[in-house]
Parts: structure tokens; sequence; C-alpha cells
């Protein structure tokens, strides 16, 4: 193993290490987004109650009639909007979850790389660049998603 | 508040008009919402009732709920772009798709922001449906008062060149009333007929196309401004002959006109106020009543004491005008307020029962109750009043009998329960309603007193016989009346001390004039009418159109009264009860939903398995006390 080469690869797990805080924090502001869209759908929920009370009980007539099947569509739409909603905090956890996976990724493939490091140093020079290519691919699979965090480390 | 009871009217083509406007000018303005089979139906469940304030506050909730859902989609929409700041697509590129497609479909056009622009919309129609409601209303009020006064004040001229005549004796106050109230509306009906007929015809016919510019309105209240000249022209070219009987024509000309005889007959308390003179009423007559409410039909079956209740707009103050309680439950109220006030002051003096003429009723079993086929219908409820209307078993002697029937009929469904059909019986007598020519209670005399809503023999002869009968408190009672069975009818339902004795359930009548009484909303009537049936518009107003109370009108078809060759035309001929009996089958058949839930209600009352039923007749006879 190369001096040159050992130091690319602990170049880029230390790369790897602020790119994980940010990967978390994005998944904290993920799931603070979701939990901000569950207090909305809760809130659009609430109206659907409002609307529901707006339907002029005394009149009656066919134009009362037609006001209230539309009364009744703007119920079922705003009912649709709050589970939209429901939806849409359950797509933020998800990509949140997602964000985490791909930095838990990350974490893992420097890991790996540093321990392929360490082994190549052990195992000697002969095995190093064998090594060396098993982390590179490793960190490059790892950062496919995530380029321009892993885009300086080469 | 517009309900669909505000006007009796026809107007051509209204029956196709749909939409709030449709929905005003077909149910308030033309006869009612079309019912198929030439029905007419105002009020009852499927009725037209619409509040301009409640309607308003609706848009305005929804124009809330509008903005709110705005802003929560505006809201949601920040939050979630704010995450595209951390750089979490980059790591999740999938999930952050499935972000943008949730976000999308919550938030978008399709989602609440589309929701709140479409609360917005139905916001601002439902708002401007109200208002037009509410301007809809006031013309139509402004238009009925202006024929309504355009008659008073030409009938009111029209009474005072008779009363001017030298040669007309007046003698006592109600013959006054009577003679000179009614020559003078019949002399209205028949010389200002034309006059008074296109210009509610032009002013219905303009509401009802929808017309009503501000030319029109214009043009129609310069129409009811002039229209007192020109009937004063025609007075003075009658001077001599106005008073001369006219009656027969007059029979006609209303079946004729039945839309213009109802506001010659609201028009009447105020032309009889203003050309009358006489004494308001006073301490020394008895207790003032401040509020004015009508006195209570219930007495108990005998005279007895008189409790609150029963009018449309009870309550109200007299606005300085007197009224008195007098004994037997009459009142005086002068000048009169409506039609039940002058009603009841011709009733004071003018016929039997009440203050000046009381008598008893004198009520007996014509026979056991004998086992009867439960009623299958409207039709069939309503048939069960044909022996009084035309003589027959159950009124031995006919109309002109001295007694009048009740039929009293007790129905057991297959639980047990019980329940009561009670019919009451039609104008049974013609004769004076202040001579004593007759016994029978169903006289013309109750007639008035029905309409003064005071206190009458028919009303007494029916509680009396409804107690003989072993109607208990708590069992439902159905009360079928045509004519001034109905009115009886009506009044003992709108009776709040009798309420606390019989159950009053639900009311059927047919060709009476019942529009002045105020029913409480727990009690179903159905209210059958006849466009060429003069009889029911004598109450000077439409029948209220309350969730509870449904009218069906129906024009007769052609040639329904025409007289037969060689007869003459028979201005009643639409009060007829076969005519009725027909409507009642067309209630029958009918899918409107008011009378849907007319025949619901009704359904305890009619023919079921394990339902058996029993009839028994009680006959009434009027005897004078003091």
């Amino acid at each position: 193993m190369t001096v040159g080469t050992g130091a690319g690869v602990e170049g880029l797990v230390r790369a790897v290490a602020p790119a994980l805080a940010a990967a978390t924090a994005a998944a904290a502001a993920l799931r603070a987004a979701a939990s901000r869209v569950d207090g909305e759908a809760a809130a659009v929920r609430a109206e659907v109650g409002r609307l529901r009370a707006a339907d002029a009980g005394g009149w009656r007539s066919r134009a009362a009639l037609a006001y209230r099947a539309r009364l009744g569509d703007l119920v079922a739409r705003a009912s649709r909007d709050a589970g939209a909603l429901d939806d849409l905090a359950a797509a933020l956890r998800g990509h949140a979850a997602g964000v985490e996976g791909r930095a838990e990724a990350l974490r893992a493939a420097a890991a790996g790389a540093a321990e392929l490091v360490v082994r190549a140093v052990e195992e000697g020079d002969d095995l190093a660049p064998r090594l060396l290519a098993r982390a590179e691919a490793v960190l490059a699979d790892a950062s496919r998603s995530a380029p321009s965090w892993t885009a300086a480390r080469w | 508040m517009v309900s669909s009871g505000a006007g009796r009217g026809v107007g051509p083509g209204a029956g196709g008009a749909t939409g709030p406007g449709g929905d005003l000018l077909t149910e308030v303005l033309g006869p009612g919402r079309s019912a198929g089979g030439g029905l007419a139906v105002r009020g009852g469940a499927g009725g037209l009732v619409a509040d301009g304030r409640e309607m308003g506050a609706a848009a305005d909730a929804l124009r809330r709920v509008g903005l709110s859902l705005g802003e929560r989609a505006a809201e949601v929409g920040l939050v979630v772009a704010r995450t595209g700041l951390t750089g979490a697509p980059a790591l999740d590129p999938a999930g952050a798709a499935a972000v943008a497609r949730a976000l999308a479909a919550a938030v978008g056009a399709g989602g609440a922001a589309g929701t709140a622009a479409a609360c917005g919309e139905l916001a601002a129609r439902l708002a401007l449906a109200g208002a037009a409601y509410e301007e809809a209303e006031r013309v139509a009020q402004r238009v009925v008062a202006g024929v309504r006064d355009g008659v008073a004040r030409a009938a009111g001229g029209a009474l005072g060149a008779l009363v001017r005549r030298p040669e007309v004796v007046l003698p006592a106050g109600a013959v006054v009333l009577v003679a000179v109230s009614g020559a003078s509306l019949t002399w209205v009906v028949v010389r200002g007929g034309g006059l008074l007929g296109d210009l509610g015809d032009r002013a219905v016919g303009a509401l009802a196309d929808g017309r009503v510019d501000a030319a029109e309105r214009t043009a129609l209240v310069a129409g009811t401004t002039d229209l007192p000249g020109e009937l004063e022209v025609l007075a003075r070219a009658d001077a001599g002959g106005a008073a001369r009987a006219l009656a027969a024509e007059a029979s006609l000309l209303a079946a004729q006109h039945p839309q213009l005889l109802q506001h010659v007959v609201a028009a009447a308390p105020a032309l009889a106020g203003a050309a009358l003179p006489l004494r308001a009423g006073g301490t020394d007559r008895g207790a003032v009543w401040a509020g004015g409410d009508r006195g209570a039909v219930w007495t108990g079956g005998d005279r007895g004491a008189v409790s609150s209740g029963g009018r449309r707009g009870g309550g109200a103050s007299t606005g300085g005008r007197g009224a008195v309680a007098l004994p037997g439950g009459d009142r005086w109220a002068w000048p009169p307020r409506d039609v039940a006030d002058l009603a009841a002051a011709v009733a004071v003096v003018g016929t039997q029962d009440g203050a000046l003429r009381p008598t008893r009723v004198d009520v007996r079993a014509a026979g056991p109750a004998v086992p009867v086929a439960p009623a299958r219908g409207t039709a069939d409820l309503l048939a069960r009043a044909r022996p009084m209307a035309g003589g027959g078993a159950l009124s031995p002697g006919g109309r002109a009998t001295s007694r009048a029937p009740v039929h009293v009929e007790r129905v057991v469904d297959a639980a047990g329960a019980r329940r009561w059909v009670v019919v009451l019986p039609p104008t049974q007598t013609t004769a004076a309603p202040w001579a004593r020519a007759t016994t029978n209670p169903a006289d013309l005399g109750t007639d008035v007193r029905a309409v003064g809503q005071v206190p009458t023999a028919a009303t007494r002869a029916a509680v009396t016989a409804m107690q003989r009968a072993g109607v208990r408190p708590g069992e439902p009672v159905l009360l079928v009346g045509y004519s001034q069975g109905g009115l009886t009818a009506v009044q003992l339902a709108a009776d709040p001390a009798l309420r606390e004795r019989v159950t009053v359930d639900a009311v059927l009548t047919a060709g009476a004039p019942v529009g002045g009484f105020d029913l409480p909303p727990d009690v179903a009537v159905l209210s059958l009418e006849h466009e060429e049936d003069w009889i029911a518009s004598l109450d000077g107003g439409a029948n209220p159109a309350t969730p509870a109370w449904s009218t069906v009108v129906r024009d007769l078809p052609p040639g329904a009264t025409a007289p037969a060759p060689g007869e003459a035309p028979d201005g009643m001929a639409g009060h007829g009860l076969d005519h009725y009996g027909e409507t009642a089958d067309l209630v029958d058949a009918s899918d409107d939903a008011s009378l849907v839930a007319w025949r619901e209600r009704a359904a305890p009352y009619l023919a079921a398995e394990g339902t058996t039923a029993s009839a028994q007749l009680f006959l009434a006879e009027r005897r004078p006390v003091g």
C-alpha cells in the first residue's frame, strides 16, 4: 500500500463525517415537517366539520338540494385533502427514513473502507491494490446517490 | 324569511323554473312546485323555505373555511419546500419524488388549494342566492301589498258611497258589517274584477316570468296607485245599483278569480276598519288584551275558561288598538288587524254562541261502535266525510239536518296501540248565522266563528264526541275535515289547551280556508285546495308553508267544473268533494317529497296487517241557553 493511497482513503473517510451529520439533520427536518403536516391535516379535518355545519339547514328548496349536494362534494373533497395530507406526512417520514438509510450506508461504507485499509496494512503491500480497489468500489457505491458530498474525495 | 306560502298565485310557465330564482317564483309566487298529475305542492318536507340571513351566515362560514384551507395549503407547501433546502433530495431522490407527488395531491389544484377555491365559489353563489331570495321577497311583498292596498282603498270608497245613501238603514253592527262589507266586496269583485285581475295578473305574471326590473316595478306600483281612482269612477257610475244582489254572479266570478278574491278578503279588514269607525275595544267591555291572542276552542265540552293561542302572528302588539276578551271566548278588536279579527267582530253580534247568543251543544251517539275497514290512504280518509257532505246514511236527512255528525274511528294496530281518526262535518245548513232556524252546530255562524278563531259549537261537539268515544290523553289523533270540517280540525289542532288533553298528531283538510291559523310544528298537516275553489280563498291568505304543513293546489282539468248541457254554471263546482277525492287519489300516487312524508305520517292510521278499526257516529245539536 502506498502512502498516497492510504491517505486518500483516510481523507475519504473523514469527508464522510460531515455528510453523515448533514443527512441526520435533513432527516430530522423531514420528520419535523411531517409533524407540521400532521397538524395541518388535523386543521383541515376541523374545517370539514365547519363545512358540514354550513348546510343552511332551514333552507328548503330544489336549489337547497343542489347546494347541499355541492357542499357534500366539498366535504368529501376536504376529507380527501386531509387524507392526502396524511399521505404527504407519511411520504415525508418515508423520505426521512430513506435519507437515514443512505446515511447509514455511507457510514457503513466508510467503516468498511477503513477496515480494508487496515487489512491492507496487515496483509502486506501485495494485497493492497486489490483491497484498495474494493474500498473505492464500496465508497463509490455508497456515494452514488450523493455525488456532491463525495465528489471532492477522489 | 321566504317560504312557499307567501302567496296564492298562478304564473304561466313557472312550473318549469329551476335554481334559486326558479324555486322562489314557482313555489312562492306560483301555486307551488309541480308534483305531477296536475298537482302543485307548497310546504312540507319538500317545501321551499329560505332565510336570507341563515344563507348569508352559511356563505360566510363557507368563505372562512375556504380561506382557512387556502392558508393550510400554502403553509404545507412552505413547510415541505423548506425541506428541499436540507439536501435530502440528493440523498434519497426516490423519497423526494414521492414527497413531491404527495404534496401536489394534497395542496395542488386537485387538493386543498382547489377545495379552497371551490369553497369560495360556492360561498359566493350561496350569498347571491340568499340576497336574491331576500330581494325577491321584498319585491313580492311590495307588489302584493300594493295590490292589496289598492283593493282596500277602492273598496273603501265604494263602501263609503253605499253608507252615504240615505235609504240605507243601519240596524246593527253585525248586519252592517256583513251586508255592507259583503256588498262592497261583491261590487269590487264584479265591477273592479277586470281592473284588479289585469293588475294582479300583470304583477304575478311579471314576477313569475322573472321580468321584475326597475321599470316593471315602477309600472306595477303606478298601477296600484291609479287603481283606486279608476274604481271610484266605476263606483260613481254604479251609485244607484251597487247594493243590488249579485251573489250568484259573484260566486262564479270568485271561482274564476280565486287569487283576486283572496286579496279582496285580505283587504276586507282594512276597508271595514276605515269605513266603519266603530268603537274600539275598551276597559268597560271586559279585560283588555295586551297581545291580542285568539281565544282557545277547548271548553271541556261546555262553556268555560278561555286560553290563548292558535293564530298566526299571535302575541303581536295591537298597535294601540283595543282588544277585548268577551264571554264565551269571543273577542273584539277594532279596527281589525286581519281577517280573523274582522270575522271575530262579526261573530260577536252576528252568530250564535259567544257573547250575545250563548248556546250549549248536546252530543249523543247515533249507535254503538261498529267494525269498519281501516282507510287505505288519503283518499279513503277523505271519503269518510262524503256522507256528511252530500247526505246519506251517516247523516240522516242530509246536509240540512238539524244535527251535525262527528265520525270517531278507533284504529288498533297489531301491537295493540290505539289511534283515532276523527272526521268533522262540513257546513250542514245555509241558515242565517244569527238565526235560530237550525239547531245544527255546523252552520254558517260556525264558519264565521272558526275564521275568527273563536270557540264554536262544532269544536265543542268534536271534543265531546272524542271524550265519549274514549279518546285518552296521549293517544294520537288524526283529524279529517272537508270545508268547515277542515276549519274545525285546524282550529282544534291550534288550541294548546285541547292538545293537553288530546294528542292531535295530524290534520287532513280539503277545501278549507285555514291559512289564518298557526299550528305547532309537531302537527303534520296536509291541505288540499283547488284553484277553482274560492271557498279556500276566504282566509285572505295562503296557508303557512312549513316543514310540517303541506298544501296541495290542484288546477282542475278543463271541463271538470263546466255545467252539464242545459244547466247553469255552478260557482261552487270547484269545491266539490268528488273533485277533492280525485285530488287525494293523486296525492296517494305522488312521489313528491312532502306528500311521501305525509303518507308516512298517516300510515299508522291506515290499513296494515293486524290493524283493525271501529267507528262510532255522534250527532251534535245546539241548544240555546240563557
